[in-house]
Order: structure tokens, then sequence, then C-alpha cells
């Protein structure tokens, strides 16, 4: 199936899909050149999902066409085996595996174990395709080790493999990416975009749909702007940095929100923390002003979460002791963290943050019920005003107070996440990647709601494996390392490049055990 | 902001809430339609007998009981738990009454004690659940079979019908205003119940604690004590419906099976959860539930049908309730976007 090298790899013409009177794909067309690696943006709502879901044939378009090698289909009429038989391979961001079974068994799910339900599995020759499949990838991993204990970068490739396992070798399909490094830790995310350049070089092409700028800069070399529900341009990469992919997404310059000068005011000290030692924390100690924002920047595992939530009583200490405002604080647990002013923001906003079937209204109320309660009744009156004026104040875009969370885009549900803590007005906010798989309007909207608490003298923590979001945000950025904290940047000193170095720097004496780590498990 | 794509959101959301209102009304007055439409429809095929003041009372007063039953088991439903007991907590609940009794004790006294009989259930379960994080549905299963044991051993098998107070056992057999004082009891026990889960934030932590444990937890509700608390609930209300039971049989029955009255009260509280406020658990939708099924049942009783009818229409409505409310539920979590 080789075809003539200017023929793009994937059409997409005049594809057009509505929701009832919502349009989510007007008249969109662009076309993907062979051997590419091109980035479909956009910020949420642009239709980039939507779009995903028709080439995937998970959903039929109302309109349009879409030629792949050669092949064209009406838009309406895709579906999950054309796809696989034009050589469109899918893999979205949860990536299908099963954590708790093999690598082989992982393989061989699709095709039930290659033998019949009821008759035994033949091991052997799994575990033998399945090393086939890997070598041909140049994933080096055993067939027999559990997906869990594989590393996260390594996981991803396996997902790859296995969507590109049935496709012979002589056919180059196109792999669709769906955000395959959101939950990547810095150093993963370098090892999968060493795996899709060599994809490339096999003669494949890559469709990948990212929020993060960086990594389109980095591997990308064309990219596809949509821009709500509408083709906003393609163009190749090449020279791009940033603040122009970011006008390109967002259609309008937007301004990074505004720090105050370093030292601009006496900063009385509002928490401080004395050898803490939590989850893989060890020894921490660090002090936060008044009206300051703290950045952590650390890797996944590198106890960054566990800090947060040792400091809001969510998890045990197994030394330390907390002061807020020169008071130490017993952690008993979240609830009394919460009655003492301080808010926390969980990373995974659908399991640990949303009351995601309950309304807007709710999930504002729900950390301020004693404040509803009359002695008698709650005073919904009360609420339901408080609510639409929170929703006002902070840009939420929903239908009314009592739509369910799970009607917004993730974007508004992280800014009625945030709103919930700012209403109360805590006096230490501890923020776990808050802006994450968020697009750049609200992630704009919610950092200049932080600055805001801050100005207010309100304490922030912001963890955040965003170095990016490090720089623009915090005052004072300090790293954690496997456990410990490390390296601390002050005013001019925070930037994106020295956010991100001190998160991976070691000491001599870590690396030096580090490798005599990797010399045991190899 | 990018103004074109807020007010295309906006535009979203609306017509998403339009098309629920129109499908809303339908979704929320669909059982009481139905509930009507077989009410006339029984009121019109048989006006002396089904529409007579007699079975209507006798409609009312025999579901008193499970009634109640449905109120317990509502409770830790709301936060995600199953409670398998209460009906099981109700028989013992009733022997502990009628025994009581039997040897003297006076009325208010033997209530007393019966309730915090009860009490001490709901705080085993609780504790077994919220904090020896046992799954729900198994340990109240445990218990419940416990409770069946300990009931045979202290009664033999044997009803207890002696010394039953004739206050009490004039309330399962007289009315007030023409009312069965059975039912103004369990009319009261849904006004208290719909009041704590509805007007209290105890009833809103609870919601939020079965909405999502983790977040509930991490917004600083108490999660294990309102879960241990929603079991005390659960055992109290099926203690109560245990001295409904001694005033309703005019004795101690241990002949009863605690599940007999578990099965319809589920059957309603899910039925209840696809009424009013759809995907939600609640008192007005649990008590419709309860009387929509109850008037099937009398009403097909009337005309004829055999006493198996009445497993079968029993046994149907709950899993037609439990399928409606879980697809009202997902609708809700987002699971249809």
């Amino acid at each position: 199936m080789t075809q003539p090298p200017d023929t793009p790899a994937l059409s997409v013409r005049a594809v057009s899909k509505s929701f009832g009177e919502t349009v989510a794909l007007a008249d969109v067309g662009f076309e993907v050149r062979q051997r590419s690696v091109h980035a479909l943006l956009g910020g949420n709502g642009s239709g980039k999902s939507t779009l995903v879901k028709i080439l995937a044939g998970v959903q039929g378009a109302d309109r349009g066409e879409i030629e792949v090698a050669g092949e064209t289909v009406d838009a309406s009429r895709t579906s999950p085996e054309w796809a696989t038989s034009v050589g469109l391979h899918f893999v979205h961001q949860d990536l299908g595996v099963f954590r708790n079974l093999s690598v082989a068994e992982n393989f061989a799910l699709g095709s039930s174990y290659g033998s019949r339900e009821a008759a035994p599995v033949r091991w052997r020759s799994l575990h033998r395709r399945a090393a086939a499949v890997l070598e041909r990838f140049e994933i080096e991993v055993s067939t027999r080790a559990r997906m869990d204990s594989v590393r996260p970068a390594m996981q991803t490739m396996i997902a790859v493999a296995r969507a590109l396992q049935d496709a012979d070798e002589e056919s180059r399909g196109v792999l669709v990416l769906d955000e395959p490094s959101a939950a990547l830790p810095a150093e993963e995310v370098e090892v999968l975009h060493g795996a899709i350049r060599g994809y490339i070089r096999d003669g494949h092409t890559v469709v990948l749909v990212s929020h993060r700028l960086d990594e389109v800069l980095a591997i990308c070399t064309d990219a596809t702007f949509l821009r709500d529900g509408r083709h906003a341009g393609t163009s190749s990469l090449e020279g791009s940095d940033e603040a122009a992919l970011i006008r390109a997404i967002v259609g309008a310059d937007s301004a990074s929100v505004e720090k105050p000068p370093p030292g601009a005011r006496p900063e009385q000290t509002r928490l401080r923390v004395e050898g803490l030692s939590v989850g893989p924390v060890v020894d921490c100690t660090l002090a936060v002003g008044a009206g300051e924002v703290l950045g952590i920047s650390g890797l996944v595992g590198s106890g960054r979460t566990s800090l947060l939530q040792g400091i809001f009583g969510a998890r045990p200490l197994r030394e330390g002791r907390v002061e807020l405002d020169g008071e130490q604080l017993r952690l008993r647990g979240p609830a009394a963290a919460v009655a003492a002013g301080i808010a926390y923001l969980p990373e995974d906003r659908g399991a640990e943050a949303a009351f995601s079937d309950r309304s807007v209204s709710d999930n504002l109320a729900i950390p301020a019920l004693d404040r509803y309660w009359s002695g008698l009744r709650q005073r919904g009156g009360a609420e339901r005003r408080d609510a639409a004026a929170a929703i006002a104040r902070y840009g939420v875009v929903v239908a009314g107070p009592r739509a369910p969370v799970s009607t917004m885009s993730g974007g508004n549900q992280q800014k009625v996440m945030l709103a919930r803590w700012l209403e109360l007005e805590p006096r230490l906010l501890l923020l776990d990647e808050p802006t994450q798989g968020v697009d750049v309007g609200a992630r704009h909207a919610i950092h200049s709601q932080v600055r805001d608490a801050a100005a207010a003298g309100c304490a922030v923590i912001v963890v955040s494996s965003d170095a990016k979001e490090l720089a623009e945000l915090c005052d004072r950025v300090v790293g954690l390392v496997n456990g410990r904290l490390g390296e601390e940047l002050r005013g001019p000193d925070v930037t994106t490049a020295r956010c991100l170095e001190i998160a991976n720097s070691l000491t001599g004496d870590e690396q030096e055990a580090l490798q005599s780590l990797e010399e045991m498990t190899t | 902001m990018n103004s074109v794509a807020s007010r295309d959101v906006h535009v979203a959301g609306t017509t998403r809430l339009n098309r629920l209102s129109a499908l809303g009304l339908a979704e929320r007055f669909g059982i009481l339609a139905i509930f009507v439409a077989i009410f006339v429809a029984f009121a019109i095929a048989q006006p002396e007998t089904f529409l007579s003041a007699g079975n209507l009372r006798a409609i009312v007063s025999s579901q008193s009981v499970v009634a109640v039953v449905a109120l317990g088991l509502m409770v830790p439903l709301v936060a995600g738990d199953f409670d398998l007991s209460v009906g099981t907590v109700a028989v013992a609940g009733s022997i502990v009454a009628a025994t009581t009794m039997a040897d003297g004790w006076a009325l208010l006294p033997a209530c007393g004690l019966t309730l915090l009989f009860g009490a001490v259930c709901g705080a085993v379960n609780g504790a077994l659940v919220a904090y020896g994080g046992l799954n729900g549905l198994i340990a109240t299963l445990g218990s419940a079979t416990v409770l069946t044991g300990l009931i045979s051993w202290h009664t033999h098998d044997l009803s207890i019908s002696e010394g039953i107070s004739p206050a009490l056992s004039d309330l399962g057999t007289k009315n007030v205003l023409g009312v069965p004082g059975l039912a103004l009891v369990a009319v009261a026990a849904a006004l208290v119940v719909a009041y704590l889960m509805m007007a209290t934030p105890f009833g809103r932590k609870l919601a939020a604690v079965g909405s999502s444990r983790a977040a509930a937890q991490l917004v600083g509700v108490r999660v294990r004590r309102m879960v241990f608390i929603s079991f005390v609930c659960s055992a109290l209300l099926g203690s109560l419906a245990g001295l409904l039971l001694v005033a309703q049989q005019g004795s101690g029955n241990p002949a009863l099976s605690g599940f007999t009255l578990l099965l319809p009260a589920l059957a309603a509280v899910y039925l209840g959860a696809s009424a009013f406020l759809p995907g939600e658990f609640n008192v007005p939708g649990t008590v419709l539930g309860l009387l929509l099924v109850a008037v099937l049942v009398s009403g097909l009783t009337l005309a004829g049908a055999a006493a198996w009818v009445q497993s079968v229409v029993q046994g149907m409505a709950l899993i037609i309730a439990v399928g409606t409310s879980s697809a009202l539920r997902r609708r809700r979590m987002g699971a249809d976007m």
C-alpha cells in the first residue's frame, strides 16, 4: 500500500456535527501530510474530541468526507471496523490497559487470548506473539511483567504497540494519540517522544491531541487549530513559539497574570512546616507568608501530593509539626483543616473533588453547609443567590446553578472547585495541579483568581508538573526531589527552565543511590 | 476569555435544560401519573370494593410498617450503603417490645427500650461498615442472620401476645379523624426523615457522601461519622417499625421474616428514586412508590388474582425501579455526554 509521497495520509473534508442546537463541528477540513506529527489543538469545547470520535468511528458526523490511504468514506458512516481496515489506530488518554494483568495478557485481550472462550489459554504462544510485537516496536519489557509494574511511558508505548499489532509490517497507518502524555512525568514524556519519532521513521503518521504546548513544539511538525467547532487554520510549526500557538488557539493574546514585585509587601509568616515526614516526603521544613504563592516543582512520585495532603491532614504524618499563624495545628483530618481555614484542591477532579451528579450550587455549598443553617432549616434562597453570584464572579460558563457539574467542560468544573474554596476565604490554599487538562482561557482565569486570593492575604502552595505554570504563578518555587526539598528559586530566577530543572536535579548521593538501585533491578 | 466560546457553551447548556424540562416533567411526575391512572382504573372497575373506605384504610394501614422500614433503608442508601438488616431489626424490635410488656413493663419504657435496642443494632452495623470497612451489604446480611437466630433462641419460635398494652394495639385498629393510627405514625416518621434529608446540613452532607466519598472527605465532611450515623438512623427506624408491627399484629411474631418487610421497602425506595427528584432517593418518592405497589396488589387481589400475583408484582416493581433509577443516575453522572 505505498502511495505517492504527496498524497495526504488523512484528509478531513467539510465535516459537520451538531448535538441538538449546539454546533460541535462546522465544515471542518484539513489535510495531514504523510510521515508528519500533526498536532490537533484547541481549547475545551473546540470540537477536538468530537473529531477524534468521528475518526475512530465511535460517533457519526452529520456531513462531510474522510479520506485515509486513498479510501474515501462518508463521514456519517465511519465505524471502528472501517478505521481499523484503513489503518487508523487510536490510543486514548486512559490507554485502556488492564493494570492488574501481564503485558502478554494485555496484548491478547482484544483477541480473546487467541483461543475459544472456554478453551484453555495457550500461554506459551501468547507470550511468543507478544514478545514478537514488543521486539518489533523495540520495547524492552518482559511479557510476564504486570502492567502496573511497567513505567508509565512504557505503558503508553505498549498501548500503541497493541493498537498497531494487527497492522502488517508493510502497511503504514495513521496513529491518533489522544493526550498521551497528560499523566506522565517529565522524563517519561521524553521517552514517549522518542517512541513517537520512531513511529515516524518507520513510515507511520501521527496525529497528536495535546494540551501541552511545549510538547507540541518539541515533536510536532504541523498543527491544525480548532476554535468553537470551526477550523481556525492548519500550518507548519517551523519557527513557531508558544505565544504564537496560544494566539492561534485562543484567537487573541492571553496576558499572563500579574505578580507583585518581589518584596513588595512585608510578609507575615502564615504557614510554618517543620520536619514533616509523610508518605515519601522526608523531613520537610518550609514557610509561606500571607499573600505569598509558593510553588513546589516535583515529578510524579516525588511526594508532592503527600506533602499537601499531610498539611491538610488527609494523610497521617510520621513526624513533624504544622503551624498556622503561629498556632500549632492538630491534624486530625480534613474536617479539622477546613475548620482551621485550610483549603485543598486535589489533582484528580473527577474522583476527589467534584460531586459530578450534583448541581453547581450543591458543589459550591457543600463545604459551607453550616453557614446556611438557620437553626431550623437550610436557607436555600441564600444558597442559590450565592451560587449565582459565584458563577458570575468566577466566570463559570453553565446553564444555571442547578445544572449538574457533569454537563460542564473540564475548565469550568475546575473553576467551580476553586470557587468553592475561595468563597470560604481560606487562610491557606493548597493547589495540586490546578490547571491540568484545562484550556488556556480557563487556566488564565484560575491563575488570576489565585493571585487575587493571595493579594487578599491568603497563603498559597501550588504543586505542578507544568513548569511554565509555576513560573507564571509563583513568587517563589522550591524543588521536591524524591521526597526531599531541594533548591529554591526567588524573584527573577523563577523561570520555566529553572523550575523544570530543580524538579529533576538530584544531589550527588541520591544519584549514586539511584544508580545502584537500577543496577540491582536490571 | 473567548466570548464566542462562552456563548456557544451557554446555548448548549440552555438547550439541554429545555430538553430536560420537556422530558423532565415526565421523569418527575411519571410515577405519580401511573399511580393516578392505576388508582382511577381500579376505582372505575370496582367502585364498591376497591374504593370503599375500608379497603383504602386497609391499604394505608398495611403499608405503614413497610413505609417505616423503607425510610430506614433510604437513609444509608443516600450515602451509598445498603442496610439489609432493617426488616430483621423491625421483627427483633417487635419481640423486644412484646417480651418486655409480657414481663409487665409499661408501654413507654417498653417503647424506649425497643428504640434503644434499635440504636444499638445500628451502632454495631455502623461500626462494622464505617470504621471496620466492611461492605454494607455483606455486614448487614450477616447481622440480620445473627438477629434471626437470636430471635428464634429467645422466643423458642413462639409468638408473644400476653400483656401487650391496649394503647398500642388500639393504634393498630383504631382511626384518628378517619385515618388509621399506624398511618399517622408512619407519616410523622416520613416528615421527620424528609426534614432531616432535605432541610438540614446532615442530609446534604449525606448526599455528598453518596455522590463521592473521596470528594466529601476532602471538603471536610466527616465521612465515617456520617455513615455510622446513617446506620443508627436506619436501625432506629427499623425498631420503630417493630413497635408498629406489634400494634398491627397485637403480638410479637418470631415467624415473620425480616426480608418479607425488606423487599417491598427496597422496591419503594428505588421507585422513589425515579420520581420527583429523578436519580435521587427521596422521601415523597418512596412513599409514592410504596402506595403504587400496594394499590396495584390490592386492586388485582380484589379482581380475583391469586396470591402469587403479589410476589410477581413486587419482584417486577423492584427490577423496573432499580433499572430506571440507575439509568437516571447514570445520566446525571454525565455518562451520556
